[in-house]
């Protein structure tokens, strides 16, 4: 009974031990992203990136845009300067012989406190200008009429005496005709200055300053900026969510293969991942990942039938073994029996031994072909030489073996002497095995244009044609008995020579082997 | 006890056959599933021992036929793949019982006495009548506390009879399940051996067990 155990639990015992500490333990199939994942990358660079474009965007928004309201306040002080300096000239033009007009003009103009000057008389003229002079609005504005040695004609009503010695300062004739615009600091405050000439009634050249705070402008600006720097980390911390969550989006196939490949286990390679949920570029992913898979299920599958062969073409010997020795220690034995018995666990030993040999044989053919050193052989007299070995084998069923050779042929192949040797062998020996004792087994060779045909017929049991398909299957013993892998190895061989093996189809009588080779 | 072999590898059969005869056992080979049906369909045995994997008919169809057949014989299975499917396939396909290759001869043996202990009411290996042990593990046999030394082909009569215990035996019944041989049941062999089992076991006792029943068999009983 303790044998049954022994030899049941060890299976049961691997199913568990499998399954109990199996190094890929069911974990998360993704864990919260961390500094190494894609998601806090993709976040990364994207929120980056972001900030870098909002940067320099925000930084072209604001030199455009303080371009832009500068030039509107020049623009707005040269046309505040060209109204003043049109309404001097409309009045003294116009009243060019009234004495004290020009005075009375700078003083309406420019300090816009004066009355209207008191006369009997009012003309049309002197109703328009004062019109004229109440649309413009110097309230904003500081401006200063001068002379050019500096002496002050007239200030606008807001001017203060400190002011005033500022202006003195940068009292000079602008360059040619254009208009002269500079900044001055009052007071801690910045104020836009224009300094334009203006040719009094006798062609005699004053100077007007205007001036116009500009702290309304920067203001401006400096608010919108405010706005624009600090909307730009809200911008950047939700970029970086929504990188996240986009990344987690496009990784979502990944998520899936991973819970997928989870699933595939040794015991069960059949599972493959389905692409049609997924994008197109996870498509490349998926089929090297299910090739893979498929090569391993096959590798697999090719192991676990390899082995389970291997260990029952081992059992049968090993039964006999166990059961010959038992029985004979069972109870006292003559000394005959006892020799019997050693007799037949010899010959089992020596199966054994032939099954292991012929296995490492057909591995190493199959994983080192490099092995083999091929040379021209002489066909007709090779074979002949192996016919002379197989006649000491066939000696013992009392058989013939027969070598029909084409007359005068000069067959040459090239091939390794040892391996082809073992190729015809195995034949010659499976043809022993099922030929009559007394029989016959024919050997027949016949050249073709490039190759060479060499029959091996014996009149034994004829191969079912259900076996014939399956004849060179490794493992596979038709009810000869042998460890099936005589005619698998014999087919390699004739594989690696660049030749094949055929059975013949439906002989009369026994079996026919087709051996062609190429020729040189 | 006979016990239908099923195995096509010789050596196998040959050494379960001659060990099995030492214990006392009658044994028929079957090497292929054909023979194997046929065998079973003639004859009537206590026991069949199949291994799977057998030429012409698969073991797992022989065993499916032999129950088809409403032939309750106990099977117990043997071979050399030892994956659960093929046990399973085994055991689903009406055998009793599953020992796989390379086996334990001694193993082997235990699990025919347990298979045909159950076919009996008591479950143990010491049968009695009156004052007389039967003991089917080594083979003792015991009267008013005397062993009695029986021959091989004695012991086997006797405990054909004994399983048989108050039911009556036959000749055909005793020729197929005690002696290996094919031979003719209408020869004297069979009361020649039961003249040899009366002479150790019941002369000198008072009471008789093994009784004749005319024209048909014997019966033992107390």
């Amino acid at each position: 009974m303790d044998l049954k155990a022994n030899s049941s639990i060890p299976s049961g015992e691997q199913v568990t031990l499998s399954k109990n500490n199996s190094p890929d333990s069911p974990k998360p199939a993704f864990s919260p992203p961390t500094l190494r994942s894609i998601r806090f990358e993709m976040s990364a660079i994207f929120t980056v990136i972001l900030a870098a474009i909002l940067l320099v965007f925000s930084g072209v928004i604001y030199w455009i845009l303080s371009t832009t309201v500068y030039t509107e306040l020049d623009h707005d002080l040269k046309f505040q300067t060209q109204e003043i300096t049109d309404n001097i000239h409309l009045y003294i033009t116009a009243k060019k012989n009234e004495a004290g007009s020009f005075e009375y003009a700078l003083k309406t103009t420019i300090a816009q406190g004066a009355k209207p000057r008191q006369r009997w008389w009012t003309t049309d003229f002197d109703r328009r200008w004062q019109r004229k002079i109440e649309q413009q609005d110097l309230t904003k504005v500081y401006v200063n009429f001068t002379t050019l040695a500096g002496q002050s004609l007239q200030t606008s009503s807001n001017m203060s005496q400190d002011m005033l010695a500022l202006l003195k300062k940068n009292v000079r004739l602008p360059p040619s005709s254009r208009d002269d615009l500079y900044n001055i600091n009052f007071n801690g405050r910045t104020i836009r200055m224009i300094n334009s000439s203006f040719k009094g009634p006798e062609d005699q050249t004053y100077l007007l300053q205007v001036g116009i705070w500009q702290d309304p402008t920067i203001q401006l600006v400096g608010d919108w900026m405010n706005k624009v720097l600090l909307s730009i980390p809200v911008i950047l911390f939700l970029t970086f969510f929504m990188g996240g969550l986009m990344a987690k989006r496009i990784l979502r196939p990944m998520e899936k293969i991973a819970v997928l490949a989870q699933n595939i286990t040794q015991e069960d390679l059949s599972k493959r991942v389905e692409s049609e949920d997924f994008y197109e570029e996870m498509d490349p992913v998926i089929e090297s990942f299910n090739g893979m898979i498929a090569r391993l299920e096959k590798s697999f599958h090719h192991i676990r039938t390899f082995s389970s062969h291997i260990a029952h073409e081992l059992k049968t010997p090993l039964t006999i073994l166990r059961g010959e020795t038992e029985l004979a220690l069972m109870s006292t034995r003559t000394p005959q029996e006892y020799q019997e018995t050693l007799k037949t666990n010899l010959e089992e030993i020596q199966t054994m031994l032939k099954i292991i040999e012929d296995l490492l044989y057909f591995t190493r053919m199959e994983h080192h072909p490099g092995n083999f050193k091929f040379e021209a052989i002489d066909l007709v007299t090779y074979l002949r030489e192996i016919r002379e070995q197989g006649l000491i084998l066939a000696s013992e069923k009392n058989l013939v073996i027969n070598c029909k050779m084409p007359p005068g042929a000069n067959i040459t192949v090239s091939g390794d002497p040892v391996h082809l040797k073992r190729l015809f062998f195995n034949l010659i020996q499976n043809a022993i095995k099922y030929s009559p004792s007394g029989g016959t087994i024919d050997i027949v060779v016949s050249a073709q244009e490039g190759k060479v045909i060499v029959r091996i017929i014996d009149y034994g049991r004829s191969i079912a044609p259900k076996d014939a398909e399956k004849i060179f299957d490794l493992f596979y013993s038709g009810e000869g008995g042998g460890n099936g892998m005589g005619l698998s190895i014999a087919l390699a061989l004739a594989k690696v020579h660049g030749g094949t093996i055929t059975v013949a189809d439906k002989p009369q009588r026994g079996a026919e082997f087709i051996v062609t080779l190429p020729t040189v | 006890m006979r016990i239908l072999l099923v195995e096509d590898e010789e050596k196998i059969a040959s050494f379960l056959k001659r060990g099995l005869k030492e214990h006392k056992f009658a044994i028929d080979v079957a090497p292929d599933g054909e023979e194997a049906l046929y065998l079973a369909d003639v004859n009537t045995y206590d026991l069949v021992i199949l291994d799977l994997g057998i030429p012409k008919i698969s073991g797992i169809n022989v065993c499916k036929q032999i129950r088809a057949a409403k032939n309750p014989v106990p099977i117990l299975i043997l071979t050399a793949r030892n994956a659960v499917e093929d046990r399973v396939a085994g055991l689903n396909s009406g055998a009793d019982d599953y020992l796989s290759k390379p086996f334990s001869f001694v193993e082997l043996l235990a699990r025919i006495r347990a298979l045909l202990r159950r076919e009996r009411k008591e479950k143990t290996d010491v049968m009695k009548i009156g004052d007389l042990e039967v003991n089917m593990l080594n083979h003792q046999v015991l009267r008013n506390g005397k062993t009695i030394p029986l021959t091989s082909r004695e012991y086997s009569l006797l405990e054909y009879m004994m399983l048989h215990a108050n039911q009556v035996v036959t000749r055909t019944m005793i020729s197929e399940h005690v002696w290996n041989e094919e031979f003719n049941s209408f020869s004297n062999i069979i009361d020649v051996h039961i003249r040899y089992l009366r002479k150790k076991i019941d002369d000198g006792f008072k009471s008789k067990l093994i009784h004749t029943i005319r024209g048909t068999g014997y019966i033992i009983k107390e």
